[in-house]
């Protein structure tokens, strides 16, 4: 059973108006557990639109998409947020960390939202996994006041707080200079080699994808696998 | 309990910020309330004048003055112990208790002493005596009146009447004809009265006055209108009267604007806990806690200066313009969070963390 599966997924913006954008054009893929997928595509390919669907930011218009062998969309509101909060950690571009909390409470969100986690047990994980990130003495800093590098490891911290299946990347290192890059990177390959954590992540940068197991293409909302 | 602990950390994070925030609010808050009272105090001399103008020009034995008078003092008949030096004998008096407002309001020359002595701390009350004992209760002394109804009373006497006066050559006490008489009025009031009068602007050292003392004797309004009519103090309050306008008016410009440029930050963090596992509903539930809270602790701190000014101040219905801000910016919130709850949570990371 593969962890993702899509099969004709239909994805518009602004249906119906004058402005309509048909970014997903019947995307179809596979994705099994524990695969470290590479999302390669030029600005305005759908990449995003893509990420936001396969994390339940966003819905789609037509065709099927199977998390875990089961259907997604018939699920509720409250459903669908408690697998982004349980299943999914998502890390973005520009890090989209609440910028005047400090690192903790940041990590601490996605804990504080999940029902199963016990409130005393909130500050010892948020601290470990600083600390598993090599930014443990950061965590009472507001987040605007770290680097950029660090930052990104505060928003990965935060994404894998509940042990998520899959961790879904958008353009993660686009802000970041080469060297902190390369870090992400292997924070990203620590992910999903030592905790089996599915990767996938959206990028233009051809070195950066290329260290994946697996590449998709993504070209004016359709994927193709080899190019 | 997490929804508690999720409001509160994102209330709490970057706590300088946000008391700075608040403490702005509280110092707005503040100056628009002292604003609202002084126009407040401004309307209510207005009125004042009016009530008490036609009082002064009352004519002595007119029946409304005397009406006023049993009104307003408290007249009672006591059995007064004279122990002088030579002659021990019990006396019956008229006595009267009564605030300083009406000695004020219904004017009475003494022939010694002035109605308003000060250094009368361990006093419980003044006492202006009639002429005829004014030996054995000398002006600008200490002394023991011991009522038989009451007990000792300890008194000052700042005064002695001109004559032993009866009701029909006074407006200014209840006598009797048959009955030496005496005047008491508690010293308290007297002493904070003495020392706004003594001050040199009358206006703000009035401030000082315990309102404790002027509410129950009802006394800041002639006291007020008196400082006014004698020292022309009216026009002097058209200045603040324009300041608490201007004031008031940049205080609501600072307080939308610091909502609005909130309106983006809070978009962008009802996004985040979005993203991390939050449904909208719950999203825009902790936003919501989060505006309330942020409003409502310098609102409520405000409440407090305003209530601690209220008091220091003796004014009136003040607190409405505090409640009307409160509630404007409970509405403010609301209509924020209403168009947040209609954003899909996409769109914003898309917009907001350009993906
Ligand atoms: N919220 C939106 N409203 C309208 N059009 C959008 C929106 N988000 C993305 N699009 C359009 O959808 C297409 C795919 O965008 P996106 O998924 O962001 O591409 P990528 O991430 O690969 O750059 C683009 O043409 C873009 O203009
Ligand atoms: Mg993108």
């Amino acid at each position: 059973m593969s962890l993702i599966r899509l099969d004709h997924l239909e994805k518009y913006y602004n249906k119906g108006k004058e402005t309509q954008v048909h970014a997903l054009k019947g995307v179809s893929l596979e994705i099994e557990s524990g695969e470290m997928v590479a999302l390669m595509g030029v600005s305005g390919s759908g990449k995003s639109t893509l990420l936001h669907i396969l994390g339940f930011l966003d819905s789609f218009d037509g065709g099927r998409y199977d998390f875990e062998g089961a259907g997604t969309s018939s699920l509720k509101a409250e459903e669908l947020a408690r697998l982004r909060n349980e299943k999914i950690g998502f890390v973005m571009q520009n890090f989209g960390l609440i910028l005047h909390q400090n690192a903790l409470q940041n990590v601490s969100l996605p804990l504080l939202l999940n029902k199963k986690t016990k409130y005393a047990r909130i500050r010892p994980r948020a601290l470990r996994l600083l600390q598993d990130l090599g930014i443990g003495e950061k965590a009472d800093v507001p987040v605007d006041q770290l680097s950029g590098g660090q930052q990104q490891r505060v928003a990965i911290a935060r994404a894998i707080a509940n042990k998520p299946k899959l961790l879904l990347a958008d353009e993660p290192t686009g802000a970041l200079d080469s060297q902190t890059a390369e870090e992400v990177m292997q924070i990203f390959h620590r992910l999903n080699e030592e905790k089996g954590m599915t990767v996938i992540l959206a990028t233009h940068d051809p070195r950066i994808a290329a260290e994946c197991s697996r590449i998709l293409y993504l070209e004016d909302g359709r994927i193709n696998e080899t190019q | 309990m997490k929804l508690f602990q999720l409001v509160c950390s994102a209330v709490s994070r970057d706590l300088f910020k946000r008391i700075l925030v608040s403490l702005e609010l509280i110092v707005g808050l503040v100056l628009l309330y002292l604003c609202t009272g002084l126009l407040e105090k401004y309307r209510s001399i207005d009125q004042l004048m009016e009530k008490y103008a036609d009082m002064a020009a009352v004519e002595p034995n007119d029946p409304e003055q005397i009406a006023y008078a049993q009104a307003h003092g408290t007249l009672f008949e006591a059995t007064v112990m004279l122990t002088g030096e030579n002659e021990t004998g019990a006396q019956r008096f008229f006595g009267e208790i009564n605030s300083l407002a009406y000695y004020q309001a219904v004017p009475m020359e003494l022939a010694e002493g002035t109605w308003f002595e000060a250094d009368v701390q361990d006093c419980q009350y003044l006492a202006v005596v009639p002429y005829s004992l004014r030996g054995r209760f000398p002006c600008g002394q200490r002394c023991e009146l011991y009522f038989l109804e009451t007990g000792p009373i300890s008194t000052y006497v700042c005064g002695v009447m001109p004559s032993d006066l009866t009701f029909g050559n006074t407006g200014a006490v209840y006598f009797d004809d048959t009955n030496l008489s005496i005047l008491l009025c508690p010293t308290e009031a007297v002493r904070d009265y003495t020392e706004g009068r003594l001050a040199s602007h009358r206006y703000v050292k009035l401030d000082e006055i315990d309102p404790g003392a002027l509410r129950v004797l009802d006394i800041d309004a002639v006291a007020l209108v008196k400082d006014l009519i004698h020292e022309g103090n009216r026009q002097s309050m058209a200045a603040p009267g324009f300041l608490c306008i201007t004031l008031l008016v940049l205080f609501g410009t600072a307080l939308l604007g610091e909502v609005f440029l909130s309106a983006r930050e809070n978009e962008k963090d009802y996004a985040i806990r979005f993203l991390c596992g939050a449904s909208v509903r719950k999203a825009v539930l902790i936003q919501g806690g989060v505006n309330i809270a942020i409003i409502l602790i310098p609102y409520l701190l405000s409440l407090v200066a305003a209530f601690a000014l209220k008091i220091r101040l003796y004014l009136h219905s003040t607190l409405w313009p505090l409640l009307a801000l409160t509630m404007g910016s409970v509405v403010l919130s609301f209509v924020q969070l209403t168009a947040l709850s209609r954003k899909s949570p996409a769109q914003i990371i898309g917009r907001r963390f350009r993906q």
